[in-house]
């Protein structure tokens, strides 16, 4: 117990505590639930809420198609009843828990894929369809005029082989998981529901698909030249080969030579995920939308490049990804706010109402390019705006300084004055302090007290939406009451919303019942 | 004009039959613009010293040269007036480029079959299969001199046949190039109805006297980049007045 609690007390804790308590969690509205995690452990809970629950057609064909593959798995795999029940106990065990299945839930997509994939090597020979190893050159010659993989492939060099090998065999198995902390952290809260359904998904129809469409890449051509394949040949590392030998260890090559889906070229699911990955970085920071391409395309020259896929892959994976992008961005994913600063900074979630951006409806609202441009630009005239007037409230400010240079009772002196006005919050504050001062717009003059007074009156509860697969709106089968407990919106949102609604019309549909 | 009632018997309302057209107009021009960075790689070979001939290497210089334009029609989609210029240009580049893509892949089919596909056919399987434990189906292909001595019926059983390799080749091109034909007819679709919007809002709002905000900034810089951009808004400008008589 003492040596927790030292532990606890140390600075290596206390300083990355206290700097995310100050960047992070300062930014939390007093009376929004709405970024908190589950923490109660009763299975009772999550029971009841599944008893209750209603089921809509999209939640059945979700949970339904997923629970079929991984009872597939659950027969093909090969080991004894006795060691998989307990496994697939404890797995069902983290859905019951509330603190556990809030994660779980929305990535079952992914624990599916996994399954599913680690399961492969296992199906039945004779269950497998025929393997292909002409249809991908010859559809990449006639679409693209050549394959790609060779023209890259021609010249090899050492520098080369390592400026492949970082972002296929190192940077591909990282990314998703960095781009999953920024999400949890500068998106809104639900957004990683959102990625845990698209990344899911994505990678568990492209492993169907190489089950289904098996076929043979480029590293095959190269060792047998397009002949005949069978399920008893093994695997190759391709251009990977050459790093092990650069290394002087195994890194790669057992593991490609015994990869449970070996002729699974098509699609590249490499290509999906890094395009999964950068669709979802564009979405959260397009402000960096040129580096996060770069990475895209950079990860494709690699995959080339060390024939582990044609072109045709590549584009098979991106498309996978695209689809299954463009689904979760008009169905689940909430709107990005660029005048908020992460997860916490949010009291409500809205998202996008395809009537309001179709520039082909009546309803249309004209955003310059999209919503987050439109933040973004008004993020720099709040920005202007307080660099050159003199607003009291930023006066007021007593701290800029990180509580790193303070002590305890500073820091928790800054937090009881910053709490009441979040960082995202202070610069459209001053804008609408501005306007309300001396512009011409009349916004009503809206302060701190009128907020608290407004507390009670706005308390805003964000419905179960019930339109989707929802495991991004709607948490879960699991968390219902959750959802209808969250509230958002005092009267700090009101602020934000006039600060909004002054200059861009309403072009989203808030899940809000005023 | 007869042009423009035929057009509207076979132009889709909506994508796929229930999206609306300007979503699947952001999946096809995604789409494009993923196949068109192929022409970027492809240009490589100038780099990497693999042989391609004047007919490759003028397909790769097309799809890096489209690429601009798709990019900017993405990025404007949804930002009216501009998008009905930007579209217009869009949308007829996107057409030249099926004609020339499908020109392209009959002459790629023939490529394909005529050198490379012979190349692999020709080569030595017996030296090959040696030390490989895989089975040369004698279905497979034409030249097959003899197999490998591992080679039982079940192996070759596992491997495509030759004629189901052919198949699914041509049945993927053929369902590609039809696919590649609905996203154009979709993509002429979304512009006409933009282009019927746009002169609506002209007709009930005079104010739009100019096509929009970036003309004037476009028309009164100067510089080298300055002229690309007046070029290329003219080219959309054209673009715009050619379909509006087109379509109307």
């Amino acid at each position: 117990m003492g040596i927790t609690s030292t532990i606890l007390r140390s600075r290596i804790i206390q300083k990355p505590y206290q700097l995310f308590h100050y960047y992070f969690l300062l930014e939390k509205s007093p009376n929004s639930t709405l970024s908190d995690l589950q923490f109660d452990t009763n299975i009772s809970i999550s029971i009841n809420k599944f008893k209750n629950h209603t089921w809509t057609i999209k939640e059945v064909c979700h949970y339904g198609f997923l629970s079929s593959i991984i009872l597939f798995v659950f027969i093909i795999f090969p080991a004894s009843f006795l060691t998989k029940i307990p496994i697939l106990a404890s797995f069902i065990l983290c859905f019951l828990i509330p603190l556990t299945s809030q994660f779980f839930v929305h990535a079952l997509p992914i624990f599916t894929w996994l399954a599913l994939f680690f399961s492969a090597g296992k199906i039945p020979t004779e269950w497998k369809p025929a393997i292909s190893v002409k249809v991908l050159p010859a559809m990449e010659t006639i679409l693209y005029g050549d394959n790609l993989s060779n023209v890259l492939a021609t010249i090899t060099t050492p520098l080369l082989d390592i400026l492949a090998w970082l972002p296929y065999g190192i940077l591909h198995f990282s990314a998703p998981f960095v781009v999953a902390i920024f999400i949890f952290l500068f998106a809104p809260p639900t957004s990683l529901r959102s990625f845990g359904f698209a990344f899911g998904y994505m990678n568990l129809l492209g492993v169907l698909t190489q089950i289904l469409f098996p076929a043979a890449a480029p590293w095959y051509k190269n060792l047998y030249d397009l002949q005949p394949a069978n399920y008893t040949m093994k695997g190759s590392p391709g251009g990977l080969g050459r790093i092990d030998e650069l290394l002087g260890f195994d890194m790669y090559t057992t593991a490609f030579s015994t990869s449970p889906v070996i002729f699974g070229a098509f699609p590249s699911l490499h290509s999906g995920c890094a395009i999964m990955d950068v669709f979802f970085l564009c979405w959260l920071f397009p402000k960096y939308k040129y580096v996060w391409w770069s990475y895209g395309t950079y990860l494709w020259w690699s995959t080339m490049y060390l024939t582990h896929h044609y072109f045709i892959d590549l584009i098979g994976g991106a498309i996978l990804s695209l689809i299954v992008f463009e689904y979760t961005k008009y169905n689940h994913l909430p709107i990005v706010d660029a005048n908020k600063f992460c997860r916490w900074s949010y009291s409500e979630v809205s998202k996008i109402n395809v009537a309001l951006i179709d520039p082909l409806s009546s309803n249309y609202i004209n955003i310059p390019n999209d919503i987050e441009m439109q933040s973004s630009s008004q993020s720099q005239f709040d920005d202007n705006v307080t660099r050159f007037v003199n607003y009291p409230y930023l006066q007021q400010q007593p701290s800029i300084v990180p509580p790193t240079l303070q002590s305890q009772q500073q820091a928790e002196e800054f937090e009881m004055s910053s709490m009441a006005i979040p960082r995202s919050r202070q610069s459209s504050r001053s804008y609408l302090g501005t306007m309300a001062h001396g512009s011409s717009l009349n916004l009503p003059a809206h302060n701190e007290e009128d907020d608290e007074e407004d507390d009670d009156k706005h308390e805003e509860i964000v419905h179960e939406d019930n339109s989707s697969l929802e495991n991004s709106a709607t948490p879960s089968v699991f968390e219902d009451d959750h959802v209808r407990q969250i509230s958002s919106a005092t009267s700090t949102t009101s602020l934000d919303e006039l600060d909004t609604t002054a200059s861009i019309p309403p072009i989203t549909s808030t899940k809000k019942n005023r | 004009m007869a042009l423009s009632t035929s057009l509207n018997r076979i132009l889709p309302q909506r994508f796929m039959g229930v999206i609306p057209l300007f979503i699947g107009i952001e999946i096809i021009l995604g789409i494009a613009i993923l196949n068109k960075a192929g022409g970027i790689y492809g240009i490589l070979s100038i780099f990497t010293g693999h042989p391609i001939n004047f007919w490759q290497w003028l397909y790769n210089v097309l799809s890096i040269f489209t690429l601009p334009f798709y990019i900017s029609a993405l990025i404007n989609l949804k930002t009216r007036p501009k998008n009905a210029r930007k579209m217009s240009l869009a949308s007829i580049i996107y057409t030249i480029d099926t004609i020339i893509g499908l020109l392209y892949t009959i002459y790629f089919i023939y490529f394909w079959f005529s050198s490379e596909d012979v190349k692999s056919n020709s080569l030595d399987y017996a030296k090959r299969a040696v030390g490989n434990d895989y089975a040369a189906d004698q279905d497979y292909g034409l030249p097959v001199t003899t197999t490998s001595k591992t080679t039982t019926p079940d192996l070759s059983s596992q491997s495509a046949s030759l004629v189901r390799e052919l198949y699914v080749t041509f049945a993927t091109t053929i369902a590609i190039t039809a696919i590649r034909i609905y996203f154009n007819l979709v993509f002429v679709s979304f512009t006409k109805a933009l282009l019927k919007q746009d002169l609506s809002d002209r007709k009930y709002n005079e104010r739009l006297t100019g096509d929009d905000d970036d003309e004037v900034e476009i028309l009164g810089a100067t510089g080298i980049l300055a002229g690309v951009h007046r070029f290329i808004y003219d080219l959309e400008r054209r673009s715009k007045d050619y379909l509006n008589v087109l379509f109307n």
